[in-house]
């Protein structure tokens, strides 16, 4: 047992997720930084995985738990160097807000770091008044940086952390095995998607779009429900695989959206929490990764695209935007914007004529899209955040 | 086999709950001898089995002493009954659905004296060790985990104070599992105590108390009061063994794990402390 601790509250999950990611890189660098003091992680979603992280990994049934951990760790008399919370902005608007009001215990003079995404702007005046109250803040884009310095808060890249020798371009007999593990003939045009299936993913777009892009428009039939009931190809060598949650109890009801447009037997769904082998298969499999997402704040899929080389086609908005205007890819312009309830953000919709002609352009001219992979590798450089991190926990910054 | 005379220089009385799963028990036995080289006397108490567990024990251990209940009473009052017949300084409480391997008794036993590392859970008046378990490892035929991995290696409790396995189902050398180290609590499928230990927790309270009827939370309440009386309780990694887990449930046809889970928060709630965050 070391002398001191620092506390890590975030998702952590044993299989691939943004956060997941980001806990392993601050482990890492804060194991680094100080080696003599204890990580604990308060891990939301860790179901006691074996792990070989070097930090203690507490798993967090509830974000309920949390505050509650805290305080007990603190009560304890345990010397807390630093508080890290890698969470979405509103749990960390909780969490900060409940530190302050916490008089039993001294929390609120333990530094509290918070990272996290902002998935578009423009950062509510409410979220930047509890935010403001964190010792730093680090955020997952440029843009971010820029809309919380807007409110005069001082805010900070926090560096990508893809794993670059996992994700690469596949050599040629890779992309053919990964094809015939999922069965795509050597010609098909394959498209992928990797998006949870909830409403800001917009995949009602990307349904309807494949179908304009794969069916002959003046050959379907409709019956009187509108279900496309018949049709002829104008692309028959294409396919569509779609990472997702099959059965959210929020998001689309993926029978009904396939049969409604006529594209039941092109698109493959894949329930999320494959192996990661077998994700990172699809990927060499495929000839482009959509995204249709109206807002995002890192889009760790698109990342994990560009580093296997694989052309990605998203909305010209936000992380996606900031990713593929400096790697290389297909923007497509959303049709409006609208004003999401979730903090006030700003939400960039694309609809399914967009999205065909994106796909339309990707078959044509794939060999156009050369895609910088050093992006990656440029935006991984953690540096200046290790030295921002240490100024921070130890009161230098 | 000649009948050996019961060994009253015994070091180690060696308990063996039984209520049923002969067949369980017949593996035990076979494994005790090995897994210790001091004097010991076998005390297998038969709670009120319907199974012919004398005929059993005749075959397979019959210097052990065979106490048999009339009535099913539980696990907690059968581990009472074992230990008062006895007399050696250290009790080894064995379930009958445990294989130990070679040696492990002797490593608890030699447990005893070697220094532990200081830990944020030991008490002020933590002194010397009371209680030492060892490794336990999901044996080959069980669908109660992997083969191999983990089964017990120390106890820790939530924020809840509900008691939880420290890594359950992690690779049985895995570095995080294998460091010897103080706990608040041992399961008591296999535990080796003073029997000092039992003599103070008895000034207080009972040990392994019936209140907590077929069992389940009497163990863990049991080392926190070790603990109370200022003994540290250990997990011994270098003695390990295998636990056909659930064996014990079925035959008792299941615990009432929400009721006692209840009385025990009643009871230890102010002595038990969370201590996840850094056994884990």
């Amino acid at each position: 047992m070391k002398n001191d601790f620092i506390i890590l509250v975030t998702e952590y999950a044993a299989t691939g997720s943004g956060y997941s990611s980001i806990a392993r890189k601050l482990i890492r660098d804060v194991g680094k930084l100080y080696p003599n003091t204890d990580i604990v992680v308060l891990g939301l979603s860790y179901k006691n995985e074996e792990h070989d992280e070097n930090a203690r990994i507490v798993a967090a049934r509830s974000f309920s738990d949390i505050p509650v951990m805290l305080h007990n760790i603190v009560l304890s008399g345990a010397a807390v160097r630093a508080i890290i919370v890698a969470l979405d902005i509103p749990l960390q608007v909780k969490i900060i807000e409940w530190i302050h009001e916490n008089t039993r215990v001294p929390i609120k003079d333990i530094p509290y770091i918070g990272v996290f995404p902002l998935e578009a702007p423009p950062l509510s005046m409410t979220w930047a008044a509890s935010i403001e109250k964190m010792t730093g803040v680090f955020v997952l884009t440029d843009f971010a940086v820029r809309e919380i310095k807007r409110h005069g808060i001082d805010a900070r890249r926090f560096p990508l952390s893809i794993d670059t020798d996992f994700w690469r371009p596949p050599t040629d007999s890779e992309k053919r095995a990964a094809r015939g593990k999922f069965m795509i003939p050597d010609n098909a045009f394959m498209v992928l998607m990797v998006a949870d299936n909830q409403e800001r993913k917009n995949l009602s777009a990307a349904v309807s779009g494949f179908s304009k892009f794969i069916l002959d428009e003046k050959s379907i039939q409709y019956d009187e429900r509108g279900y496309v009931i018949a049709s002829e190809y104008k692309v028959p060598d294409a396919e569509m695989h779609i990472v997702t949650r099959v059965n959210s109890p929020f998001g689309w009801d993926f029978t009904d959206l396939l049969f409604r447009n006529g594209v039941m037997p092109d698109i493959t769904l894949h329930e999320r929490g494959l192996p990661m082998d077998d994700l990172r298969d699809l990927y060499f499999a495929a000839d482009v990764l959509l995204s249709t997402s109206k807002a995002e704040g890192l889009a760790l899929p698109v990342l994990e695209a560009i580093a296997c080389k694989l052309p990605v086609i998203a909305v010209d908005a936000t992380a996606t935007k900031e990713h593929l205007s400096q790697a290389g890819g297909i923007l497509m312009q959303p049709s409006y914007t609208i004003i999401d309830p979730f903090g006030n953000e700003e939400r960039y919709i694309v609809t399914g004529d967009t999205v065909a002609m994106a796909l339309q352009e990707a078959r044509d001219n794939l060999q156009k899209y050369d895609i910088y992979r050093d992006y990656i590798i440029e935006k991984s450089d953690g540096l200046a955040f290790i030295e921002a991190l240490k100024g921070v926990i130890d009161g230098k910054a | 086999m000649a009948k050996r005379k019961r060994q009253l220089s015994a070091v180690l009385d060696v308990v063996i709950p039984v209520f049923n799963q002969s067949h369980h028990l017949v593996r035990c036995l076979s494994a005790i001898d090995e897994a210790t080289s001091v004097k010991m006397n076998v005390i297998i108490v038969d709670d009120g089995s319907s199974e012919d567990i004398r005929a059993v024990v005749s075959e397979k251990y019959p210097s052990a002493a065979y106490i048999r209940k009339q009535k099913n009473e539980g696990f907690p009052s059968a581990v009472q009954t074992g230990v008062a017949a006895g007399r050696a300084p250290f009790v080894a409480l064995i379930n009958s659905d445990v294989v130990l391997h070679k040696g492990a008794l002797d490593t608890l036993l030699e447990s005893f004296n070697k220094p532990v590392p200081p830990s944020a859970v030991d008490m002020p008046t933590s002194v010397e060790v009371g209680i030492v378990a060892p490794k336990l490892l999901f044996p080959s035929m069980t669908t109660h985990g992997v083969p191999g991995t983990i089964q017990h290696a120390g106890l820790a409790l939530d924020h809840h104070f509900k008691p939880f396995h420290l890594f359950l189902g992690w690779r049985a050398d895995h570095p995080k599992a294998n460091e010897r180290r103080s706990v608040q609590a041992v399961s008591g499928a296999v535990m080796v105590f003073r029997r000092e230990v039992w003599r103070e927790i008895k000034k207080i309270a009972e040990p392994m108390s019936v209140v907590y009827g077929r069992g389940t939370f009497e163990d863990v309440e049991f080392c926190l009061l070790a603990r109370h009386v200022g003994y540290r309780v250990v997990y011994e990694p270098n003695a390990v063994g295998e636990h056909y887990v659930g064996a014990s449930a079925e035959a008792a046809g299941g615990y009432n794990i929400t009721r006692n889970y209840e009385i025990f928060r009643a009871r230890m709630g102010e002595i038990a402390i969370w201590d996840a965050w850094y056994q884990v």
